[in-house]
């Protein structure tokens, strides 16, 4: 018998796999400290954590646990430092994920690249400062990192780069769902684990 | 027949903060930490608050390792104006400097956090809050698997390298997207694992169960988080009026 509510064993598992998305994120996102590879996170991020990701999906058979995968990151990213934009975003767009992987109730393979894709887009909050409130932001940091690296980040992220980043992620994004699941075929389900 | 002894949780010694103290001090500072950037005095407060924290846990190693760097930062952006450097070198030091004077702060207190409390404690402490399960549960997950992840990572890239997959060799070349595939597979393997045993594991403790849980240590504010609550009132007020 299943039922609707989230079991502790759920919530263990949502814990475990927030931890891999933070750290494999983390660990890609070190390269935005040189200025010219800053747009190549927007296309390895998603491409790598497809794998945790559906994986993670085959985990998830009740609503909710994409959400409270969404809030702790985007808590994380707040006291990382990086404004409030990023929590709005992954919170918004988690939820929305959530409600459409629901609707293919995690286990139609369409619905989880659209909810992938929709989740992967919230790290568009991560930049969106940079975007959104410019003059300010770029003012701190000019302060913090000096006037190269400020030259340096506009030049190659000027704001029309969030449309080409957009894209950049959903491709990128549907691809990594192809890879998640040929590596889940591939190798998970053998060793009986998804 | 012996009377029961009743338990009597143990008395807390030297400097103990309430896990929800550091709870709010970490929020308050990760916030803090945004506007105090142009005000040095105000931002250096800020660095020494998580190094004395480390001294009192007695963690002396990384209490000193960062005030290390960041006494050598401190002249850095003191003097650092005055010369001179290539492009390359002066965007590192740009991007050192930010890293202790923004991060770091928060970065070290989590670790204190991380380090001080126990996960019973940050439980309890959560509930007395009445934050839902649904979110205490997935957040102690996390702090216990980030190390688990680092210790599992390192024996992989060890056997990784017995079988000479790495950057730049012969079996790379032939097949790039090994370096991904193999690290990541045999890392979600592990995880996917330690995630089941994990959860079995806490609920043979009862984790889950619908009697509310009791917790040994006793939770109460002391004169340590008074201390703390005026320290960070005084510099919030600092702030405003810094920025007005």
């Amino acid at each position: 018998m299943k039922s609707d509510s989230l079991k502790t064993k759920d919530l263990i598992h949502v814990g475990v796999y927030t931890a891999i998305y933070i750290v494999v994120f983390f660990t890609v996102g070190m390269i935005n400290a040189i200025p010219f590879l800053y747009p190549l996170l927007f296309i390895l991020v998603p491409l790598i954590t497809g794998i945790p990701f559906m994986l993670f999906l085959t985990k998830v058979e009740k609503f909710g646990m994409v959400s409270i995968m969404a809030v702790i990151i985007g808590i994380f990213w707040y006291i990382m430092g990086y404004t409030w934009i990023p929590t709005v975003s992954f919170i918004v767009l988690g939820l929305i994920s959530d409600f459409v992987m629901k609707a293919g109730k995690y286990k139609k393979f369409s619905m989880n690249i659209l909810g992938f894709v929709i989740f992967s887009c919230s790290m568009l909050g991560l930049p969106a400062p940079m975007w959104l409130m410019t003059e300010t932001y770029m003012a701190g940091v000019r302060e913090a990192m000096g006037e190269k690296y400020v030259m340096e980040v506009t030049k190659f992220m000027p704001p029309w780069m969030g449309f080409v980043a957009l894209v950049c992620i959903i491709i990128s994004s549907i691809l990594g769902a192809f890879i998640g699941r040929r590596m889940l075929k591939k190798h998970f389900e053998r060793a009986g684990i998804a | 027949m012996e009377e029961n002894i009743i338990y009597e949780p143990p008395k807390h010694r030297g400097l103990y903060l309430d896990p929800r103290t550091k709870v709010l001090v970490m929020l308050v500072l990760a916030t803090l930490i945004f506007f105090v950037h142009k005000n040095l005095i105000l931002n250096s407060i800020l660095v020494f608050i998580p190094i004395f924290l480390l001294i009192s846990d007695k963690r002396y190693r990384p209490a000193f390792i960062y005030g290390g760097l960041f006494v050598i930062t401190i002249f850095v952006k003191i003097y650092g104006g005055k010369f001179e450097f290539p492009y390359l070198i002066s965007m590192i030091l740009g991007l050192i400097v930010e890293l202790i004077f923004r991060f770091f702060p928060v970065f070290m207190f989590g670790y204190y956090i991380i380090k001080s409390t126990k996960p019973n404690e940050f439980i309890s402490a959560m509930n007395l809050w009445h934050v839902p399960e649904a979110f205490i549960i997935p957040v102690s997950v996390v702090f216990r698997f980030v190390p688990t992840l680092a210790e599992e990572n390192k024996s992989i890239s060890n056997a990784m390298r017995m079988r000479e997959i790495r950057f730049g060799t012969k079996k790379f070349l032939k097949n790039p997207s090994m370096i991904l595939e193999y690290r990541l597979v045999p890392l979600m393997m592990s995880v996917a694992k330690i995630g089941e045993e994990l959860s079995a594991a806490a609920l043979s403790r009862g984790l889950g169960g619908l009697k509310k849980r009791t917790c040994m240590v006793e939770l109460r504010f002391g004169i340590w988080d008074v201390c703390m609550a005026i320290l960070i009132f005084a510099l919030v007020i600092w702030t405003i009026i810094g920025r007005i």
